[in-house]
């Protein structure tokens, strides 16, 4: 029987241990809400010291000790650890004639503690992880008021113990959650687009994608989907920011993926996006594409027709450095049912590119509230006769140098060898 | 996501005309601000037409114009006339061009 009393006596005091670390509050700083509740338990009493203690498994750590300079005591002469054996109020009204205490260095020795009384800090499932308690050198009675009003601040502060545990949770919920949705983000985006642009012969294609805010996914969106006569091009901006405009840009990307094939042309293209986007969607959104059918000529150059979908005219850098916008104006694509798309002729010399682009890296180049053109277009006539991949590098680094970024941006070049 | 400071957005009735003046930046944030405030007035009023002032906007984006194209869906459905006032030459002025849907509204 009595190996069954000292066991459970152990179960229970691992878990009062077990409590005391949930808590997280040992060797915490002090704290200015618990300093005010012992300094009013001492001002109440009329004592000089009041302290808030938690029972470690070897010793006993104070919170707040008013009245007193020390910030810890060895588990054993410490009336505290007694105090929490029991689940009411414990006190010595003189310790020096009490024979519970008498002989307790605190009490024999040079501190010469007459007084004590404490009420155990108890957590809502019964565990004891300390007291509040007041101390005097001389020996005192106290009133049932007195005890009560000791118990109630001993309420407020497992009350503040709580709140902190509480506000400690959500603030690692959240960071979870925050990295969690991070997380989320990149595979979602890193899934949208191509890992690897398809390799078309005789066309050199390089493509960039430039994300800003490392929680949200960004509606930008390329593509180079390889046909029989050559590639079908694609850069694309969904309406918005997040989840809902990655699947509107996804359902986009994928459509064209079926579509262009055989005898397609980018407009008859467009015309079917429309359908499936305003069909395919819970809440009404859009998206703007450059879409381009592109065949290489044999002997150098190549044939594009390409179609606006409510998108910024893309830019094609002549043999001779000029920079020619083009394209005709249709409307944003998931709109409206029934709109009718244009498509208009391109045509690239040998070693003639073009640049399909989202209007962030206007952004980038321009500042806010810029649709202006003038300086991407400074940017790429510099750039004449340069790789495909050079010229991508160069736009990466223009964007990245104005420092104006606000929005993701996308842009593909294609040059024709 | 709460609209910036400078946004908002406001309606009041003219002799026939149900006027919403919009001031700021129309963009993702106050975006449904918008389409919320116009769809109440809206609802609530006996004007012939609507009119959505938009001298005031300093920036808007394709958020922005989806807003524009939202309320212009629910004045159709409840069949109230719906006109804008763009300042010509300005951002959204040349984002209706771009976009090709300057045709899909009617104008001041």
């Amino acid at each position: 029987m009595p190996t069954m009393t000292t066991d459970s006596a152990t179960t229970a005091e691992t878990e009062r241990l077990a409590a005391v670390r949930r808590y997280d509050i040992l060797d915490t700083p002090p704290d200015g809400a618990f300093d005010r509740i012992t300094a009013a338990a001492a001002r109440m009493f009329h004592v000089p010291i009041s302290i808030i203690s938690i029972v470690d498994a070897d010793r006993i750590w104070f919170k707040s000790h008013h009245g007193a300079d020390t910030e810890e005591v060895a588990r054993e002469p410490g009336l505290c650890a007694s105090a929490i054996l029991q689940d009411g109020p414990w006190f010595l009204n003189d310790a020096k004639t009490d024979p519970r205490a008498l002989t307790n260095p605190l009490v024999a020795g040079e501190f010469g503690l007459r007084f004590y009384a404490g009420v155990p800090l108890t957590t809502h499932d019964g565990h004891n992880l300390g007291t509040l308690c007041v101390i005097d050198q001389q020996p005192r009675e106290v009133t049932d008021e007195e005890m009560a009003t000791l118990r109630d601040l001993a309420s407020i502060v497992m009350d503040e113990f709580e709140l902190r545990l509480s506000a400690r949770r959500t603030l690692g919920l959240e960071g979870e959650l925050r990295r969690q949705a991070e997380e989320i983000a990149n595979l979602l985006q890193e899934s949208l687009l191509p890992p690897r642009l398809s390799a078309i012969p005789g066309l050199e294609i390089d493509a960039r994608y430039h994300a800003v805010h490392r929680d949200q996914v960004g509606g930008d969106f390329y593509d180079v989907v390889p046909t029989d006569d050559g590639a079908a091009i694609v850069v694309g901006d969904a309406c918005g920011k997040g989840t809902k405009a990655a699947s509107f840009m996804g359902i986009a990307r994928w459509t064209l993926r079926s579509i262009c094939f055989g005898r397609w042309t980018p407009a008859k293209a467009l015309a079917r996006l429309n359908h499936v986007l305003i069909n395919a969607h819970e809440t009404r959104s859009y998206a703007t594409l450059a879409l381009a059918s592109i065949r290489p000529i044999e002997s150098g150059g190549a044939d594009l027709t390409l179609a606006l979908a409510g998108h910024p005219q893309p830019l094609v850098i002549r043999g001779d450095g000029t920079v020619e916008p083009v394209g005709v104006t249709s409307s944003v694509v998931g709109w409206r049912t029934g709109v009718a798309f244009g498509e208009s002729p391109v045509r690239l010399g040998s070693g003639e590119s073009m640049v399909l682009f989202t209007d962030g890296v206007l952004e980038a180049l321009c500042g806010h509230a810029s649709l202006d053109q003038t300086r991407l277009e400074h940017v790429l006539g510099a750039l004449a006769g340069t790789t495909a991949e050079e010229t991508a590098d160069a736009l990466d680094s223009a964007i990245v140098d104005g420092g104006l970024e606000r929005d993701d941006a996308a842009f593909l070049v294609v040059r024709a060898r | 996501m709460t609209a910036s400071d400078t946004f908002s957005v406001d309606s009041r009735r003219h002799g026939d005309a149900l006027h919403i003046t919009v001031s700021g930046e129309l963009d993702l944030a106050s975006e449904s601000p918008l389409v919320e405030a116009a769809e109440r007035a809206m609802a609530s009023t006996d004007a012939a037409h609507v009119i959505i002032d938009l001298s005031g906007l300093v920036f808007a984006d394709s958020s922005g114009l989806r807003g524009l194209l939202r309320c212009q869906d629910y004045a159709v459905e409840h069949s109230l006339p719906l006109t804008l006032a763009v300042p010509v030459g300005g951002f959204l002025d040349r984002l209706l061009d771009i976009s090709g849907v300057r045709a899909w509204f009617s104008y001041e």
